[in-house]
């Protein structure tokens, strides 16, 4: 697989020895290795404070490591150049916890300026009809005019899951994207997430509802005191 | 265009202190291109009053009125022909030179008969672009009794002028790092009101150039507020000034007026500044 053009990875994301702590702070994540491939689905699961944003930060390149590495399409974290960090930045999708719409703008112009800055060249009829159709995906046609900040948590939340898929990125990542969501919202952007996980997207998805582990069965991993576990085939750590 | 929309945002969550920045900008840009334009001005005007000169001779009264014009001939070969206008003014030139302002003093002289001549001092008048020890020369020439040069006389005020520039140039470089003060900490303030924005952008894959574009262009609309006013109030303030200085010294009125091009320069200076401001604080993330 190729990425920007500078060669082919077979790892999507890598973590190794991964450790992370803030100052004076206990170590929110001890020694984590991880890694995905192109199309895998993994969800992240944990108590509060188990680490799982910090996780998820970390592969959306918001964080740096403070021990350990974080390689993203084969390229460390530690050491890879800003206009390479800018390529990575504009294939990933990344829903955070606290959302971030930008407040100013339209549910539209929120998600069109995602796909804006993700770089591929669309032609604006082409970009409106990604948009439109994202937003329908996920119950939000309605809602497209509607300035974001005048927006329910859980229409925010699923504008900002609607954000990272119009860019159909290579790797996203989604903390607690359903946290705020009435059941049948929640399974609606399970599926949205889930098509885009068949055509070739590589999703992490941080969640504390089992029942969607439950009912679609993914690759899991647990999070308990920074120490992640990876569930083995077979067993059932998660469920 | 959505990087514009977001450059607004602190306009509508902070719309007075967006204003009042705005305005006290103003205040400061007028008061800084008034400095300015004082202390430039200043410059030709205490330069022409070193160099530009008016030399009183006044004649021995033992020497001959008819060695008058002979005696001029000598100054003016002194100072050098070129450029100097030389006059000698008699006893009687002196009393029709009266007669326009003062008629009745002219008239008192003129009974004096003989012994104005003795009363009434005669001098050769010159005017020019001289050396400054021309005074000193004219001193030793024969059938001068003493000398009065305008270089002497200006020379307090020529003092005082020059006082004036530094502690103008001093007054406007103090505005302008209270202006700088202000606009940084406006620039902080707007940072923080776009840096979760500009942070997401960020994480989006976009360039440093378009983090920078609604930091720069909110920066730039306080910046542009500040400068049209105060370009179009130095426009009037600043020509008033100009009419009005004359009272305190008939060469301030030397200066010249400001033109619409300084007008042009404050308001873009006011925007240039207000960009400048906007770009060092386009939020805090990893890059």
């Amino acid at each position: 697989m190729l990425f920007f053009g500078l060669g082919e990875v077979s790892l999507m994301v890598q973590l190794n020895q991964v450790t992370q702590n803030y100052f004076g702070q206990p170590r929110v994540l001890d020694q984590v290795s991880l890694e995905l491939k192109k199309g895998d689905f993994l969800y992240v699961l944990g108590g509060s404070g188990a680490g799982k944003s910090t996780l998820l930060r970390l592969l959306a390149t918001e964080e740096s490591v403070s021990s350990g590495s974080v390689s993203l399409f084969g390229y460390n974290m530690n050491t890879v150049s800003p206009q390479t960090l800018r390529a990575i930045r504009r294939v990933l999708g990344y829903v955070p916890q606290n959302l971030r719409l930008i407040p100013d703008l339209s549910v539209f112009d929120n998600v069109a300026l995602s796909l804006t800055l993700s770089g591929q060249r669309v032609l604006s009829s082409e970009a409106r009809m990604r948009v439109g159709e994202a937003l329908e995906r996920l119950g939000l046609g309605q809602l497209s005019d509607k300035t974001a900040s005048g927006l329910s948590g859980g229409e925010a939340q699923r504008v900002s899951v609607a954000r990272a898929l119009v860019r159909q990125p290579e790797l996203l990542v989604a903390d607690e994207p359903t946290g705020a969501q009435d059941p049948e919202h929640t399974w609606a952007m399970m599926d949205a997430l889930v098509r885009a996980n068949l055509s070739g997207t590589t999703v992490v998805v941080a969640t504390h509802d089992r029942e969607i582990v439950r009912r679609i069965r993914k690759r899991c991993a647990i999070l308990r005191g920074g120490r992640l576990q990876i569930e083995q085939q077979g067993a059932a750590l998660c469920t | 265009m959505y990087l514009i929309r977001l450059a607004m945002r602190p306009w509508r969550k902070a719309f007075w202190s967006q204003l009042v920045s705005g305005l006290a900008m103003a205040a400061l840009l007028v008061m800084g291109s008034f400095l300015i334009w004082l202390q430039q001005g200043l410059g030709p005007v205490i330069s022409r009053m070193d160099r530009e000169q008016v030399i009183t001779a006044y004649v021995d009264p033992q020497l001959a009125v008819t060695e008058d014009a002979r005696l001029a001939d000598r100054i003016r070969l002194k100072l050098g022909a070129k450029s100097v206008e030389v006059r000698a003014v008699s006893s009687e030139q002196f009393i029709d030179d009266l007669k326009g302002n003062y008629p009745e003093l002219a008239k008192e002289l003129e009974g004096l008969g003989g012994e104005m001549q003795s009363l009434i001092p005669r001098y050769i008048s010159a005017s020019g672009v001289f050396a400054p020890d021309a005074g000193e020369q004219l001193r030793k020439v024969p059938g001068v009794e003493s000398v009065e040069t305008s270089r002497e006389r200006y020379k307090p005020i020529a003092g005082a002028f020059t006082a004036l520039r530094k502690l103008a140039l001093l007054l406007a470089l103090g505005l302008g790092v209270a202006l700088a003060t202000g606009l940084v900490h406006l620039a902080r303030m707007n940072g923080q009101l776009l840096s979760e924005s500009l942070g997401i952008l960020r994480l989006w894959g976009a360039s440093a150039g378009a983090l920078r574009v609604p930091a720069l262009v909110s920066g730039a609309s306080v910046g542009a507020l500040g400068g049209v006013v105060a370009g179009g109030l130095w426009l009037f303030a600043g020509a008033f000034l100009s009419a009005n200085l004359g009272a305190f010294s008939p060469l301030l009125q030397q200066i010249p007026a400001p033109t619409a091009w300084s007008a042009l320069w404050v308001a873009g200076a006011g925007v240039f500044s207000g960009a400048l401001a906007g770009t060092l604080n386009p939020g805090e993330s990893r890059s």
